[in-house]
């Protein structure tokens, strides 16, 4: 690692006036991602913003009327033995029990989770690549077997985060705060393809913080199911996952959300799946169509066909589990 | 606009870095005084500044588990970990493990089991046990192998190491 200096960020504001002040800065909180980083040059900076010291921004408060405010530096690990996560929102607290590992889930924070950087090795290794300013992206004819199916742009990357499926698909949304002020916007549209000058997955800006992330109350008889296919049983990224969250009434499905994860640069959402859902009974037959339109248009490049069989599979199994709750 | 520009001149001095700078870390309830820079992990201060090498250095990636140590008596990377952001913050490695000369249970069990080949991972797997023991002292096989989930063993040993964590489970339960 180069050298940085330090500070601790006593107020939000005071972590993103130092974001403005220095143009070569980062904020810290897990570091799980940032060090790494750091360590393999792929980013410098010369001022590290520790935020885990802002008062209260680690807090999860429930408003008794079923939805949940998440503070960003909030550990993963928090977040996953949170009571009313676990009873509301057990999609969420199912990616948790699968991310990562112990340690990680400890150190890890929500609002980091969400801005994490891809783990194509070509942006990690020392290559020049789009996310790093060169042109052109050299997974669509080179080591591409974790590379995305969908959202095709400039950059071949996928989203590596296990909570974001989950939280979009329960209509989350995130506050982002900057010496400006602060605004919110739903999670769907926080996450961006990348293309022209954005480098990045996120649309947060230079001088832009996460504060919250803000899950609304689910529909009644609201159901959902959050798969997860890794190489190996524990602390793996996602080959891909799927979280979906379904409300029926009289057995006809009304809201429906089917997100895929590590499949595209962002999460993606399977419409043309919740189409073939929506208004109706869920059958077998059904669920055979649902999870055949879960991957229309999918576009493999290589060594990443499999992903395509492993999302069909995925919607189908969720769906299935749905089937008689 | 004044005052916002004389309180950026203060902000500005709250910076620390990049040079050495005085910390105080308190490690298995010891306090020690270092001086480190910024950049410097909890790992490298802990092996190369208090002599305390049990913690290994393997990946430096987050990825191996080798370097676990508990901060605020939960299990972390101390790779991961700046020694800055520890300050303050008791930190507990392999070293603290024994009391008053007797082995810790589990370092005892590991013996009796011959839950380790090359013992890299060990002072690792241990920290994440006595996390786990030490809120729940008699933990099922699941919870055993969830908070081992972090850290690897290339010698293969984990059966051993299941074996040895569940001999100290049931003699607790016994108790």
């Amino acid at each position: 690692m180069r050298a940085f200096d330090y500070v601790d960020a006593t107020s939000v504001e005071d972590a993103t006036t130092f974001l403005q002040d220095e143009a070569d800065s980062a904020l810290i909180a897990g570091g799980t991602e940032l060090l790494v980083l750091m360590k393999n040059k792929v980013i410098n900076p010369r001022l590290l913003i520790n935020v885990k010291s802002i008062d209260g921004l680690h807090r999860i408060r429930a408003d008794g009327e079923g939805s949940l405010t998440i503070g960003s530096v909030a550990t993963i690990a928090e977040l996953g033995s949170d009571e009313v996560v676990q009873r509301s929102f057990p999609i969420l607290a199912d990616a948790i029990r699968v991310a990562a590992s112990p340690q990680l889930r400890n150190m890890a924070t929500v609002g980091g989770n969400l801005c994490q950087k891809p783990r194509c090795w070509y942006y990690r290794g020392s290559f020049d690549c789009f996310l790093k300013g060169a042109r052109g992206c050299h997974a669509l004819n080179g080591q591409n077997r974790g590379s995305g199916i969908f959202g095709r742009s400039e950059c071949y990357a996928v989203n590596p985060s296990d909570l974001a499926p989950p939280l979009v698909a329960l209509g989350a949304s995130v506050v982002i705060q900057s010496p400006q002020g602060r605004k919110q916007i739903s999670l769907a549209d926080f996450f961006t393809l990348p293309r022209g000058e954005l480098l990045n997955q996120t649309i947060l800006g230079r001088d832009e913080m996460v504060v919250e992330v803000r899950i609304p109350k689910q529909p009644h008889r609201s159901r959902g199911v959050f798969l997860k296919a890794m190489e190996r049983k524990t602390w793996s990224f996602a080959q891909a996952s799927v979280a979906m969250q379904l409300s029926r009434s009289d057995d006809r499905i009304e809201d429906v959300r089917i997100v895929l994860g590590a499949i595209a640069p962002i999460p993606w959402r399977a419409t043309a799946a919740e189409d073939a859902l929506r208004a109706r009974a869920l059958t077998r037959q059904l669920i055979e169509v649902a999870s055949a339109a879960a991957v229309e248009g999918a576009h493999p490049s290589g060594d990443n066909r499999y992903k395509v069989t492993l999302v069909r599979e995925l919607v189908k199994r969720g769906l299935s589990a749905l089937l008689n709750t | 606009m004044k005052d916002t520009v004389r309180s950026g001149v203060l902000a500005q001095r709250r910076r620390r870095g990049p040079g050495k700078l005085q910390l105080r870390l308190n490690v298995n309830g010891e306090t020690y005084e270092v001086m480190v820079e910024p950049r410097r992990t909890l790992l490298d201060v802990l092996r190369d500044d208090l002599g305390l090498t049990g913690a290994k250095k393997v990946c430096d990636r987050g990825q191996c588990g080798a370097c676990t140590v508990l901060l605020q008596g939960v299990p972390v990377y101390s790779c991961l970990k700046l020694a800055i952001e520890c300050e303050g913050k008791p930190v507990e490695t392999v070293e603290g493990l024994m009391s008053n000369g007797r082995l810790h249970p589990l370092q005892q069990a590991f013996i009796d089991h011959d839950a380790f080949q090359c013992g890299f991972c060990t002072p690792g797997i241990l920290m994440s046990l006595k996390a786990l023991f030490d809120r729940n002292d008699s933990p099922t096989e699941d919870e055993v192998r969830q908070a081992v989930e972090g850290n690897l063993c290339r010698c293969g040993a984990y059966s051993k190491v299941l074996q040895a964590a569940l001999s100290v489970a049931r003699a607790n339960e016994q108790e």
